[in-house]
């Protein structure tokens, strides 16, 4: 069944929408949440809530892609949960390591976090993906929206890690100066 | 910051994830293109005088000797198209600056040529290359060594994914199949001195390997496969570079040294992926090199299709957890299994296997660190070479070869002394002492190590184990031999 098909089914009201977009797309939310929270339990939780919340939205909402927006609203919730149950503690995993790389972005201060939309910082961001190339934009969200090892990356590209690694160490450098003349103090 | 950074990208517009959800497009494929760029084949082929050894001008249809149908005009988009497909060889203008990209950059496909003019060296040393370049270790894990470094055992590479792959099975392909799978222009190049193919236990092609013998004297192994193909490893010693062929990038290896080998692992126009390496005497690069693009071409454009089986083609297959209530009643090889394990030894692992090469029933218990491992399979052929007679001693008699037995035991006699096999009405007390090896390792268990087989008619019982005593071990062999 198409994405087409389903966002149809949550717009008629048929439950059926809920099973079936959980057997098309579950796997992917579920690895998303669990790349971000480390636990099968949390993910299966992400991918519920996930599921409940489009079908309060849809309708009235009509999502282009589903799978996109579905990552989107599982990704929003895995943050959610990972603050909630880490609050400052540093786990495991491939969060922490981003949040390290990022660092040559943005300082970590959180009188600076305070100052700034996230809707702001999106639309900014949004900005900049629309300069790369496809490639590009591929690695820096399948890096940084899907927390995608950089081995996995690697391997979908036919890149080496080590060219991936400094690929995405570039287009960090480039998202910074983008920033920064956008107005954003880091 | 960094963090909001990371939680703002939730709500970047979805159309951004649209590149991530599917997966890397090759570049389209169009039809004025692909019939200028077949056109252009049919007429290298035949005369690979202007082509091959020409270069660019006249692949790209830029000279008085370019058949008129390329260029001119005819198909001006083909002829744009046509400039990327350019396969430049000796004549290269351009030298390696851009085309071995630097191990620093990304490595993009690069179109102006194919191969690096022969006897350059592929980072470092090549013009425009970085230092840092010549000393960047190779992604991949690479034995120190350096004979071990196979790097044309495309079979290697591959076997450990291969392990996991429920009712894999091989099979040779034959001439009439492979007729149908290759390009008909792959004749003219070479002949396939061997195919070999390997399926998923649903008949899905998993992989098809070829054998190539090469016109010019050259060989070439070929492997085709609907995934990405791990690279070999070895040639990344003279640096690597990307480069594209008529639409389709390909990672390029070249390695020199007593032998030449060039190498290419990429995927075709109908996404089949592979890896091609080219060995060849390493005075004949020159030949070598326009071989290993001519090959590749060949495949580009007329790329070839897997083998695929069904039905009865596919040889049954099982590999199913039992407990051991259910491994006692199997029909084949339950008589055979011990009714039960040691005292306090569990149950790890009880499995009925079978696929093309095997057919097995095994149990695995463990106590701590003891372990006891059985497996009753059927006796084949290869085993008869270890079967021992009880006055052949030099061939199963532990106590005659002291540690390391790397060195004590005759290269002749290493599989039977490993793992000899004994007749069932052979079993003693004093054959299994001879079979008990005595290890005083810090930290493990006490108890000798035992690892022999036991004929029973048809059948085979295969035992290892750890800190199981034997008596236990013969009081069972005999119990079910009997």
């Amino acid at each position: 069944m198409t994405d087409e098909a389903l966002v149809e089914l949550f717009w008629q009201r048929d439950e059926q929408a809920l099973a079936l977009t959980e057997q098309r797309h579950g796997a992917s939310c579920r690895a998303l949440a669990r790349s971000i929270l480390h636990s099968e339990d949390d993910a299966d939780e992400c991918l519920n809530d996930a599921l409940l919340r489009a079908w309060r939205a849809i309708p009235p909402e009509r999502p282009r892609s589903l799978a996109a927006w579905l990552h989107k609203v599982v990704r929003n919730l895995a943050f959610d949960r990972f603050r909630a149950a880490h609050a400052e503690r540093r786990g495991g995993g491939e969060l922490p390591l981003l949040l390290d790389e990022l660092r040559d972005v943005a300082s970590p201060a959180d009188s600076v976090e305070a100052a700034v939309s996230a809707k702001e910082l999106a639309r900014s961001i949004d900005r900049f993906l629309d300069r790369l190339s496809p490639r590009e934009r591929r690695l820096f969200l399948g890096r940084y929206f899907y927390l995608t090892p950089l081995a996995d990356l690697a391997g979908r590209e036919g890149m080496r890690p080590n060219h991936v690694s400094v690929t995405l160490g570039r287009l960090r450098g480039r998202l910074k100066a983008h920033l920064q003349k956008e107005g954003f103090s880091l | 910051m960094n963090r909001l950074i990371l939680e703002s990208l939730s709500l970047i517009d979805e159309r951004h994830l649209a590149d991530c959800l599917t997966p890397p497009r090759r570049r389209p494929r169009r039809l004025l293109p692909a019939l200028a760029a077949c056109l252009c084949l049919t007429v290298a082929l035949s005369a690979p005088a202007w082509l091959w050894q020409a270069g660019s001008d006249a692949a790209a249809g830029d000279g008085a000797e370019a058949p008129e149908e390329s260029g001119g005009g005819v198909f001006p988009e083909a002829e744009t198209e046509l400039q990327e497909h350019d396969f430049k060889t000796e004549s290269t203008e351009s030298g390696n600056g851009g085309f071995w990209p630097d191990e620093e950059a990304e490595p993009q496909p690069q179109e102006d040529s194919f191969l690096p003019p022969s006897g350059e060296a592929l980072s470092g040393t090549a013009e425009g290359g970085s230092e840092e370049s010549a000393t960047e270790q190779p992604v991949s894990p690479r034995p120190d060594d350096s004979s071990a470094a196979v790097y044309n055992d495309i079979s290697h590479t591959l076997s450990g994914s291969r392990l996991w792959i429920p009712g894999y099975f091989e099979e040779t392909v034959d001439a009439a199949e492979l007729a149908e799978l290759l390009p008909e222009d792959l004749a003219a190049l070479a002949t396939v001195t061997a195919a070999t193919a390997g399926f998923d236990g649903e008949g899905a092609p998993v992989e098809l390997r070829l054998s190539l013998d090469l016109a010019t004297g050259a060989q070439a192994l070929l492997a085709l496969a609907p995934d990405p193909l791990p690279r070999c490893y070895a040639a990344a010693d003279d640096g690597e570079a990307v480069s594209t062929l008529a639409g389709q990038p390909f990672v390029l290896w070249r390695q020199a040294g007593e032998v030449l080998t060039l190498a290419a692992v990429g995927a075709l126009p109908n996404d089949v992926h592979l890896q091609l390496t080219l060995s060849a005497d390493s005075a004949g690069e020159g030949a070598a090199r326009p071989l290993l693009e001519k090959l590749l071409t060949v495949l580009v454009l007329d790329p070839p299709t897997l083998p695929r089986r069904s039905g009865d083609e596919i040889p049954f297959w099982q590999d199913t957890a039992l407990t051991h209530a259910e491994a006692l009643r199997d029909a084949d090889f339950g008589a055979l299994f011990p009714t039960a394990p040691p005292d306090g030894f569990l149950a790890e692992s009880i499995r009925r296997f079978t696929d093309a090469q095997h057919d097995t029933l095994s149990g695995l218990w463990c106590k701590g660190l003891a372990e006891l491992s059985w497996t009753v399979r059927r006796f084949e052929a290869e085993d008869a070479a270890r079967l021992v007679a009880p006055g052949e001693r030099e061939r199963y008699d532990l106590a005659l070869y002291p540690i390391p037995r790397a060195d004590s035991v005759p290269e002749a006699l290493r599989e039977v002394v490993a793992c000899p096999v004994f007749e069932a009405d052979d079993l003693s007390a004093e054959l299994l002492a001879c079979r008990a090896d005595v290890l005083a390792d810090k930290g493990d268990v006490e108890g000798a190590r035992f690892r022999f087989a036991v004929r029973c008619g048809a059948l085979l019982v295969e035992v290892r184990s750890k800190g199981v005593a034997q008596e236990w071990l013969l009081e069972v062999l005999t119990g079910l031999t009997e």
